[in-house]
């Protein structure tokens, strides 16, 4: 190959690399840097480095009401991770490994709650738990309650239409690597005398497992970002990150706080990412 | 050739550029940039104010939809540039951007219909803003679960804390930003002012155990009043009279004594931008024309005393000396302290 062509093929990856690397610069790592140097104090547009400060972060970090907050929000991440890990899962394999003419209609009904958006999910979540809603008035009808029940605003309807909302993101990738999955694996399994419950444990589930972890970490990190649906259905009892920072900037106006907390965000999504390759990384599933 | 050095350095010209270029939407010539809610609020201005202004100047007027804190935010990023010239903002911003000078004062001979807005809608701005409609602190209720009113907030306190209401009850939430100011007008009517938040804290802390949900956006609550999931809550107004009328026979609203909480919409002229064009937006703002047809369609009430209003309309607009204002300055002050003490008081 001579050094032109050589040349001419590096130009064209450049070319082509280049308007994916001004989008990641302009709109992700410039933006990044600036909420950095907020969080420090450092006023963009005014840039006096000198007055950096890390009493935000230690606010932060020294503070049980933020701590809290923090801790609700890895809470509902990994809640709602791991159930619709469960819920997904049968549903991402039938789609993969069945040859019904229903799939096609599954596979639309699953991609319906990203059709729709987060907030007609959660208008719809509104009005079927509601205390006039289906749920209520399916259960007064029966006379299996006298007076409905409040179902809205709590971790249970965040839960529940969180779970709706993200189902998707779970089902796809599941249905992906099952569909990777060599049939006749499970089928030796059974012939070496295997049940269906044993093979599910010890083949389908192991080998399912970059699927349900690619899952795990799409839906986690939408969990930790929601911000219209925690804010319309749930309790007055706890507070997520999003709303904590949403606070912070129309309430307080204290943009360098609202920074901090917007980075300890980033942070906890790269923590888990990196956490999550290492673990496959371990386990060799990648 | 192209070498990663040449790459590295092409990236950095388009970063610089990108950053010295200033913002896409910025003041020019014969055009002025203005900023507005969305949903009808953003059809109020594009239907009523922006016509009459154009007829006015014959100038361009360009919409920033929104949220003041976004525009001061805006503004404050790029003081010497700014890429708006007159802001639709909230009290505190307002003041926090007089304070830091970057809006200019109001004045009679630049923005005449300033002359017709008495000073409950200018003087807590020092007239670096001028409001060009009000909202005031009400009631919504349920009048068959509710047929009688609380004709006092004192009275509203004492019924819900003793359960007369059930657990039927919503009010602001302090992640509404309005909610230090309600918090204040709590304080005051309970016997406490700006440096004793005690009594609102208190009485919120009582009644906490009938609260189905401490709204965080305003267009919660007639969702939940007309689905029923709350029989009484804290609304302004102008929201409420938008709600009542044949669709919600069962809505009522009453203001309880002894006096309103006075919200504001304070329309500034930003420093350094397209300023004589904004002079003129803001005067268009307060012109009594436009303010009509926006009463009529959101229900907000006209600031300018030369509006006339419909006779049918009259009984929702709250006489002038029934309504209060917090003392600004003070209020931004203890803010960050009153969202502590919510969320350990009444969240935690």
């Amino acid at each position: 190959m001579t050094r032109s062509s050589t040349d001419l093929g590096q130009l064209a990856r450049i070319v082509l690399l280049l308007p994916a690397t001004i989008i990641v610069v302009v709109g992700y790592v410039l933006p990044s840097l600036v909420l950095a140097a907020l969080s420090f104090g450092i006023v963009p547009g005014v840039w006096v480095f000198s007055e950096a400060t890390t009493s935000h972060y230690m606010r932060l970090l020294g503070d049980i009401y933020y701590l809290r907050v923090v801790g609700y929000t890895l809470f509902l991440g990994i809640v709602v991770s791991v159930l619709t890990a469960v819920l997904a899962f049968p549903v991402g394999y039938y789609l993969a490994r069945s040859r019904s003419r229903l799939t096609s209609l599954y596979a639309v009904l699953t991609f319906t709650p990203l059709a729709v958006g987060m907030n007609m999910v959660t208008l719809g979540w509104m009005i079927i738990l509601g205390k006039t809603g289906f749920i209520n008035a399916l259960l007064l009808q029966t006379g299996a309650i006298n007076d409905p029940l409040q179902l809205l605003y709590g971790w249970g309807a965040v839960i529940v239409a969180m779970v709706h909302v993200v189902f998707t993101f779970m089902v796809l990738p599941i249905e992906a690597v099952v569909r990777q999955i060599d049939p006749s694996l499970e089928k030796a399994a059974r012939i070496l005398g295997a049940g269906p419950i044993r093979t599910f444990i010890e083949v389908v589930l192991p080998l399912s497992l970059p699927g349900i972890a690619a899952g795990f970490l799409i839906v986690f990190l939408q969990v930790c970002g929601a911000f219209v649906l925690p804010l319309l259905l749930g309790g007055q009892g706890f507070t997520l990150m999003p709303i904590a920072i949403w606070e912070q900037i129309t309430v307080s106006f204290d943009r360098s706080f609202a920074a901090t907390l917007s980075v300890a965000l980033i942070l906890i999504s790269i923590v888990v990412m990196l956490l999550q390759m290492r673990i496959m990384r371990e386990k060799s599933l990648v | 050739m192209t070498t990663r050095r040449s790459v590295l350095k092409m990236l950095g010209t388009g970063g610089a550029l990108a950053w010295g270029g200033g913002s896409l939407v910025h003041a020019q010539g014969n055009s002025v940039t203005i900023t507005s809610l969305g949903g009808k609020w953003e059809q109020s201005i594009r239907e009523h104010f922006i016509p009459l202004f154009k007829k006015r100047t014959g100038a361009e007027v360009r919409v920033v939809l929104g949220g003041p804190s976004q525009w001061s935010a805006q503004i404050e990023a790029q003081p010497n540039r700014p890429p708006l010239d007159a802001v639709d903002n909230s009290e505190l911003l307002a003041i926090a951007l007089k304070n830091k000078g970057l809006v200019v004062k109001l004045t009679p001979d630049k923005v005449p219909n300033l002359a017709h807005t008495p000073d409950l809608f200018r003087k807590p701005f020092d007239d670096y803003g001028a409001s060009y409609q009000d909202s005031t602190s009400a009631l919504c209720r349920n009048r068959h679960k509710i047929p009688q009113e609380a004709k006092t907030w004192p009275e509203f306190f004492e019924r819900a804390a003793k359960g007369e209401f059930g657990r039927s009850i919503t009010l602001p939430d302090i992640s509404y930003p309005w909610a230090p100011h309600i918090i204040w007008h709590f304080a005051t009517v309970l016997g406490g002012g700006v440096d004793n938040l005690d009594p609102a804290f208190e009485a919120l802390k009582k009644i906490k155990p009938y609260i189905v949900k401490f709204w965080s956006t305003a267009l919660e609550v007639g969702r939940m009043v007309v689905s029923k999931e709350v029989d009484i809550g804290y609304l302004w107004d102008g929201r409420i009279t938008a709600m009542m009328g044949e669709k919600n026979p069962t809505l009522a609203f009453n203001r309880p004594g002894p006096n309103s909480l006075v919200t504001l919409s304070p329309a500034q002229v930003v420093k350094g931008g397209n300023e004589k064009l904004a002079f003129e937006w803001v005067n268009t703002l307060l012109d009594p024309e436009p303010q009509l047809q926006y009463y009529k369609l959101i229900n907000f009430t006209p600031t300018n005393s030369k509006v006339i209003i419909p006779d049918n309309m009259k009984a929702n607009i709250m006489p002038l000396n029934e309504g209060v204002t917090p003392p600004y300055s003070e209020l931004a002050k203890v803010t960050s302290r009153i969202v502590d003490r919510w969320n350990r008081e009444i969240r935690g």
